[in-house]
């Protein structure tokens, strides 16, 4: 069952008990669910968000995004650098994330293991774990043949050009190409947690509480005993009544960025690094205009990437960059729009024949969170000259490409317009000074707050709080180091394993 | 003068000076829309390229209510924001409010918090836009002078 606010009595204190309490119901709190519940645990999820059903899902972004996503999307980094993205609603980021599957790299397990010693989690069952994943989230391969122009622009030219480039592994089946995937999936052809793995969950006696903000936990004698927390109505954002969860384990899945405030807020001593080595993934913008009309918010909006500028080594982990293909609704997309006033409006009035691809930046962990209110912690992130260097870099290779493929002018992600209309204004990039709050650029996927390490970790490799033996954690938050470039699938397999470490114990 | 007298005569004298009647006070979001009109008129003008007016579609009030709808923390930001806004021209000796500056003096104002080195004065910047551009590119009467066709479902579903 999904307890939703028109369930909760207004002043009321809700007593809730079960035997595993999961906080956050997206991808990590959905997996974690399902696989307890299936195994006959009883288990209760508490999502702050509220629960948008799939008949709710009606692709207008100013209905949609300010219930699907955190902050209305806008949540900034300290100085206004990064807009961080992430799910607020019940099956969290799985309803508004493109959808797509890229595992970890084994190599990059493979320093986790030399680097942070994960005694006790092993590479095999990773893999085993991620491929019974793909199985619950039916991940298949796209087709070329169903890319819209946008996507067919990077995927023609990359290969033009020598460079390694394919489509994507995602989670879609009797996809009709409306292009709302960032918005959740009218249409049930997205398989995210709110059609698949959650509708299991509570089949199996899992039960989902909505719009439930947890704000701490309680502790006794190294235990933690309660959650405690508040109902809120959506449309006022005020407290409905209140709520105790009692349970033998907890599990944090709320985040990178919320799993940890739980913990600021919480009355125990956790280890001296909570909230920090946090890994942002900055991803930025490049929108080129072309004489053609592409319409390229039909269709599936992330289905192509061009990999020639990654690089994996056990040595370094997850590097270099990639571009990937990207469009969103005009509300959304408006975000990335240089200026104000009729010089913005003179670009957005050729929405539909601009083409955009997003440079994502595996980075290493150089932000922290510090506490600040309940709801919210400050997120501290900056961005080390050697990121800068790979980001003009990446710039360059995504304004090549565009050119190449008979963009009139490529538009660059800063709050001021600066455009390349031709190959010989590309080497100007290199002189442009990335200045905080006046690129644009956006995380989709924050990782390591809780780093699961046996070092200097808060999470040990047995997935549980160190000094807390009935505490678990297990979303993108405990990745020492960026997993993948996108991190559904590497959450997902993580969240299988830490189940299974819970059962054990239990 | 005992204490207590003095105390109550001193604060009454405080409450006459300090909110005079003759003068009606303006309602908060009164204030606050003021200067919501004057931002989007800088930020979403109505001309050629789209021929819109924002104030028509009501965008204002939608942006009004957006903020009250928003937690309580960040509903207290947004609108501390409008209203060191509304008070910042005197800081550059304008001696006017923002909403009631003309727009090119506004646009100017505005424009220049982007490059602030004082990191709040930024995010009003940013944040202000952002929320006015996401709340006018919603807008369907917008929508066909960017060749954006809109939702696909049919009204009657959603």
């Amino acid at each position: 069952m999904i307890w939703t606010e028109k369930d909760y009595k207004k002043g009321e204190t809700k007593v809730i008990k079960a035997k595993v309490c999961v906080i956050g119901s997206g991808c990590a709190g959905a997996m974690v669910a399902k696989e307890l519940a299936r195994k006959g645990v009883k288990v209760v999820v508490m999502e702050e968000g509220p629960y948008v059903p799939p008949s709710e899902l009606n692709q207008k972004e100013d209905y949609l995004i300010p219930r699907l996503y955190r902050m209305n999307a806008m949540q900034p980094t300290h100085d206004y650098s990064i807009d961080v993205l992430e799910g607020r609603c019940i099956g969290g980021g799985s309803v508004i994330n493109a959808a797509d599957c890229v595992m970890t790299h084994e190599e990059v397990f493979k320093m986790w293991q030399k680097d942070f010693g994960f005694e006790g989690v092993e590479w095999w069952e990773v893999k085993q774990a991620c491929e019974a994943a793909k199985k619950d989230i039916r991940v298949n391969k796209i087709e070329p043949a169903r890319l819209n122009r946008n996507n067919s622009i990077l995927f023609e030219t990359a290969r033009k050009l020598g460079y390694s480039c394919d489509t994507f592994e995602h989670n879609r089946e009797g996809c009709v190409d409306c292009g709302y995937c960032m918005i959740g999936c009218s249409y049930n052809a997205k398989q995210s947690a709110l059609i698949t793995l959650i509708p299991e969950s509570i089949q199996y006696g899992a039960e989902f509480y909505s719009s439930a903000f947890v704000r701490n936990l309680v502790f006794k004698n190294e235990k933690a005993v309660k959650a405690e927390g508040i109902f809120i109505d959506f449309s006022t954002s005020r407290g409905i009544g209140r709520f105790e969860v009692f349970a033998d384990v907890f599990v944090l899945c709320a985040g990178a960025i919320h799993s940890p405030n739980i913990l600021f807020h919480s009355n125990h001593k956790f280890p001296e690094n909570l909230g920090k080595f946090l890994s942002l993934q900055p991803q930025l913008p490049v929108m080129a205009l072309f004489d053609e009309e592409l319409i390229s918010y039909r269709g599936i909006p992330q289905a192509v990437y061009c990999n020639q500028f990654e690089e994996v080594s056990e040595r370094d982990g997850y590097s270099g960059f990639r571009i990937e293909s990207i469009m969103v609704g005009p509300a959304m997309g408006s975000g990335f729009l240089p200026e104000i006033g009729r010089k913005a409006q003179a670009f957005m009035k050729n929405f539909h024949k601009i083409a955009a691809v997003l440079v994502l930046f595996p980075d290493k962990p150089s932000g922290y969170l510090k506490k600040w209110n309940t709801n919210q912690p400050i997120i501290y992130y900056e961005m080390k000259d050697e990121l800068k260097n790979r980001i003009k870099k990446g710039l360059k290779e995504a304004t090549k490409i565009f050119l190449e493929a008979g963009a009139k002018e490529v538009l660059l992600p800063f709050e001021e317009i600066i455009s390349v209309k031709s190959k010989e204004e590309i080497n100007k990039i290199d002189n442009l000074e990335l200045k905080p709050g006046l690129i644009k650029s956006i995380s989709a996927h924050p990782q390591g707050t809780l780093r699961m390490s046996m070092k200097d970790g808060v999470v040990d490799s047995s997935f549980r709080i160190k000094g807390v033996n009935n505490l678990y954690a297990c979303d993108s938050s405990i990745f020492p180091t960026t997993s993948s470039s996108h991190i559904m699938l590497p959450i997902y397999a993580f969240a299988k394993l830490c189940a299974s470490r819970i059962l054990k114990n239990l | 003068m005992k204490r207590r007298e003095f105390i109550k005569k001193t604060g009454a004298v405080g409450v006459i000076l300090g909110f005079p009647t003759q003068r009606p006070r303006v309602p908060a979001s009164a204030r606050r829309i003021a200067v919501i009109k004057k931002l989007v008129r800088i930020v979403v003008p109505p001309g050629e390229e789209i021929p819109v007016d924002p104030e028509k579609i009501g965008l204002p009030q939608k942006i009004e209510n957006f903020i009250s709808s928003q937690i309580f923390f960040v509903k207290e930001m947004m609108r501390t924001a409008l209203k060191v806004l509304d008070y910042l021209p005197y800081f550059k000796f304008k001696f006017k409010r923002f909403s009631a500056l003309p727009d090119e003096e506004a646009e100017k104002i505005f424009v220049a918090l982007r490059e602030s080195r004082f990191t709040p004065l930024k995010g009003i910047y940013l944040g202000m836009k952002s929320i006015i551009n996401f709340m006018y590119y919603s807008s369907p009467e917008v929508w066909k002078y960017i060749g954006y066709e809109g939702p696909l479902l049919k009204e009657e579903k959603r």
